[in-house]
């Protein structure tokens, strides 16, 4: 009889960032036969969510660790956009998976803005428009919530993808991927590129040149910042930030 | 530009943030001075502009706003909207509707009002719902929000006041908002601030935090230390950041960041 899986601290977790594109690659990732999901098999466990409102316990890491399990030679882990946003979870995750490698993918932060607003918007419908337009701007300031992760991890262990150069190269970016989280890179996946959960065109928040002036106000110095500080981040495939590429950026 | 029939135009001042830093206080000390004259609405944040995160804002919504700040001949006129600095759509707006405004900012620990809004949230949570605090450390991120404010109107236009201090030294920093304001009575003192520590001895708790700006600290919870580690992790950066776009801030102030 087959051993029953043992459970353990994640192998791996995503971090960031909501509207990315990571329910795409969280899928993509658990078609190769070494990479478990949650129990449940739910992508965004939300676990660390209620620790600001209570301390994180001993049992709480074992609780968490419950969620995980796996076969000998398999690795598991989750994937919750939310938790490179808030705050104190961080911290936390260092707690309980002391040694879980993090992966984050980026987007380029207006096109996460427009995605942004509108799902705010069909989950929690009595939100006010200002709060999920303020909310979807502060999701964006990527370098600022990047710091708070540093702060707790070590870069070494950090994998940071971007969304453009996933669907630029799908097949590259997955074997990238696995290479990171130490399983066989041989698996080819037929989903691959087949993208999901993408904004229609239509639901997206449109901008205007005042709006535009204000978003860019506030995530220009966040985009200059993160690509000051990873090598990953090709900012002229952003292209509401080519401005800044270095290639575009008078000398 | 045509000014509105009841003598309105654009304000003189704008107060900008922030939000729970005592604004309702000093705004109220401003209106006490005889040459400084409140909205038409007679209230102090007018909001007007959390709107225009949805549509655009248009030639006839610039003459609407500007129908609030009627005036008498020799006074000025303004509101103070604590979120405007925050929502990042509100700066070219504003430049736009009041490029002229003097901009009033004040600020306080933001660690400080991160336990009172916490010892609210908490009290009203109910059993199964789950406490998030990610709004507010957004919302306390100073430095961000005064460096985004500052491309679209000149450092010398924005008046940064620390509520801390002007607890401490009410008079001098009054009047040096008058000074920064522009008024010709830079002398005049509120009789609220002539006669300091008695409101705060009689008054109902909810109307002496209207008056003299004293935060819920009395509310206030005790945080654990991850979440107290990691909200420096979070606010020291902005702070450092914040300390030098206004050299004259006197972080020592802030018993969180001293």
């Amino acid at each position: 009889m087959p051993a029953a899986p043992a459970t353990g601290p994640p192998d791996f977790i995503g971090v960031g960032t909501q509207r990315s594109g990571t329910t795409w690659w969280f899928r993509t990732l658990l078609g190769h036969p070494q990479i478990r999901a949650p129990r449940g098999r739910r992508k965004e466990l939300h676990y660390f969510d209620q620790f600001c409102g209570r301390e994180l316990t001993a049992a709480d890491v074992a609780e968490y660790h419950e969620l995980f399990p796996r076969k000998p030679g398999q690795i598991a882990g989750e994937w919750t956009p939310r938790y490179m946003h808030d705050f104190w979870t961080p911290r936390l995750l260092a707690r309980a998976a002391p040694e879980a490698k993090l992966l984050i993918m980026f987007r380029d932060p207006i096109e996460r803005f427009r995605s942004g607003v509108p799902h705010r918007l069909s989950r929690t419908p009595d939100a006010r428009m200002e709060a999920a337009t303020a909310d979807a701007i502060e999701r964006g300031r990527y370098a600022t919530q990047l710091r708070r992760v540093l702060a707790y991890h070590d870069e070494a262990k950090l994998l940071i993808l971007q969304y453009e150069k996933c669907v630029a190269d799908p097949a590259g970016q997955y074997r990238r991927t696995l290479e990171f989280l130490g399983v066989g890179t041989e698996h080819r996946h037929e989903e691959l590129e087949r993208r999901r959960g993408t904004t229609q065109a239509a639901q997206k928040k449109p901008l205007w040149g005042d709006l535009m002036d204000g978003l860019l106000a506030a995530l220009e110095p966040e985009v200059a910042e993160l690509a000051a500080m990873t090598q990953e981040i090709d900012v002229a495939l952003w292209k509401n930030f080519a401005h800044l590429a270095p290639e575009n950026v008078p000398a | 530009m045509s000014r509105p029939e009841n003598g309105g135009g654009p304000p003189d001042f704008v107060g900008v943030g922030a939000l729970g830093s005592g604004v309702a206080w000093w705004h109220g000390l401003l209106l006490a001075h005889p040459e400084i004259e409140p909205p038409a609405a007679r209230r102090r944040a007018l909001h007007f502009f959390d709107r225009f995160c949805a549509q655009e804002l248009t030639h006839a919504d610039v003459a609407e706003y500007h129908e609030h700040f009627p005036r008498r001949p020799g006074t000025i006129s303004g509101e103070w909207t604590g979120r405007y600095m925050f929502d990042a759509w509100t700066p070219p707006l504003l430049r736009r509707a009041a490029p002229d405004a003097k901009l009033l900012v004040m600020l306080s620990d933001p660690i400080e009002r991160f336990r009172a809004v916490y010892a609210e949230r908490r009290s009203k949570l109910a059993d199964d719902e789950r406490l998030y605090m990610t709004d507010v450390v957004d919302r306390r991120s100073f430095g961000a929000q005064l460096a985004r404010l500052r491309r679209f109107y000149d450092p010398g236009r924005i008046l940064v006041l620390q509520f801390e201090r002007c607890r401490r030294d009410p008079r001098g920093q009054y009047r040096r908002t008058l000074e920064f304001l522009g008024v010709r009575d830079t002398a005049f003192v509120p009789r609220r601030l002539r006669r300091t520590g008695l409101l705060d001895r009689v008054l109902p708790r909810r109307a002496g935090e209207r008056l003299t700006g004293r935060p819920l600290s009395d509310r206030t919870a005790p945080l654990w230390s991850d979440l107290e580690a990691s909200l420096r992790t979070a606010l020291e950066p902005d702070v450092a950041a914040l300390q030098r776009l206004v050299p004259d801030l006197d972080v020592g102030l802030w018993p969180n960041f001293r």
